[in-house]
């Protein structure tokens, strides 16, 4: 278990949180492309296990990237669009790469997401997405990095070397 | 037959508990066998993670834009990858120490109001997150899910930096200023608590 729907719900959390920062039209229409692109690539598959996680680890820096800094996707629709198209093709070829026979990405609930991002920055609360994907990249980084791992230490008592 | 059916289950009770029950003190091996439950409870049952913890989004709130949001945005980016060292193994100085150190530092920046800048805060938190996370990382249980384990530790610090943000907004309060300098000052006192047990441990 390499955590595929974990990278990709963290991928399309993201995403989420970028597409918030978007005025809402573009933004519903980026989810939406985001969603369409990601049932298709579940579909097709194809890509290996390394490819997959590593262009799903990509997307998520680049939609990370829309978080810290909206001001170039802001009022640009197809900028917007490419990002929500790549977030979601990469989102599910991650899912299509465990090969279970799953009908839709498990990972899709997460852009639901921007809809409480976009409430909180309606309000001014822009810092509430910008931590909560901080928390995103920490469990991106551990669900890249743990895999690789193969010793456990475990059951060492508190901090004592 | 009726009284022996209630006999039994009146007997199978105090078992069935007697079989789940955890051990009353905190952050121990046994706590941490539930995989995101024990990742997630692990800095709220230790008081040296809790309290750094909490300090990190205090010390944000007192220095403002843009530490504000880059303070609690780097501690957990940091912590995950020394919870990856953690669990790797690799060798790293004296953790305790630099934990207790931690508390000291965050305690005594908020008790004097140390208006850091932004390219001192932000590598001082990044090294702190360091050592809480390989510390997180290192009491992974063997036949813990790893992964769970550790968005249960990244969840819980998160939600610790919104508490201390969320206590710091006391600033503006009258007198707010004041008690959260004293709570600043009551952190440090605690860290220097955690350095004299790391210093008797040796």
């Amino acid at each position: 278990m390499k955590g595929a729907a974990i990278a990709a719900g963290l991928l399309l959390g993201v995403l989420a949180f970028a597409l918030a920062f978007a005025p809402r039209k573009t933004a519903l229409i980026a989810a939406g492309v985001a969603a369409l692109a990601a049932i298709a690539a579940h579909a097709v598959g194809g890509v290996t296990d390394a490819a997959a996680f590593a262009g799903c680890w990509i997307s998520l820096g680049l939609a990370a990237l829309a978080v810290y800094w909206p001001r170039p996707l802001a009022g640009r629709c197809w900028p917007t669009l490419a990002l929500a198209l790549n977030a979601g093709v990469w989102a599910g070829l991650v899912e299509a790469s465990e090969g279970l026979a799953m009908p839709l990405p498990r990972a899709l609930p997460a852009l639901l997401l921007g809809l409480p991002a976009a409430w909180c920055i309606a309000r001014g609360w822009t810092i509430v997405p910008r931590v909560v994907t901080s928390w995103f990249l920490a469990a991106a980084l551990l669900t890249a990095m743990i895999p690789l791992l193969i010793v456990h230490p475990g059951y060492v008592p508190d901090h004592r070397l | 037959m009726t009284a022996m059916r209630k006999f039994l289950v009146s007997a199978a009770l105090p078992l069935m508990l007697l079989v789940v029950a955890a051990p009353a003190a905190a952050h121990n091996a046994a706590s941490l066998s539930l995989s995101f439950g024990g990742g997630f409870l692990h800095p709220l049952s230790g008081p040296d993670h809790l309290l750094a913890m909490v300090a990190v989004g205090l010390w944000g709130a007192f220095l403002g834009r843009p530490l504000i949001y880059l303070l609690p945005v780097v501690f957990p980016t940091v912590m995950a990858l020394g919870g990856v060292l953690g669990m790797a193994g690799v060798p790293f100085p004296s953790v305790e120490f630099g934990i207790a150190v931690s508390v000291i530092v965050l305690g005594a920046a908020i008790l004097c109001r140390w208006q850091a800048p932004v390219w001192v805060a932000a590598p001082i938190v990044a090294v702190f997150g360091l050592f809480h996370g390989y510390a997180h990382g290192l009491e992974l249980p063997s036949m813990a899910d790893p992964l769970g384990f550790s968005l249960g530790f990244v969840l819980a610090t998160g939600l610790l930096h919104v508490l201390g943000i969320a206590i710091g907004l006391l600033r503006t309060r009258p007198r707010g200023e004041g008690m959260l300098r004293l709570g600043g000052g009551l952190i440090a006192l605690a860290g220097c608590y955690f350095l004299a047990t790391a210093v008797a441990t040796i």
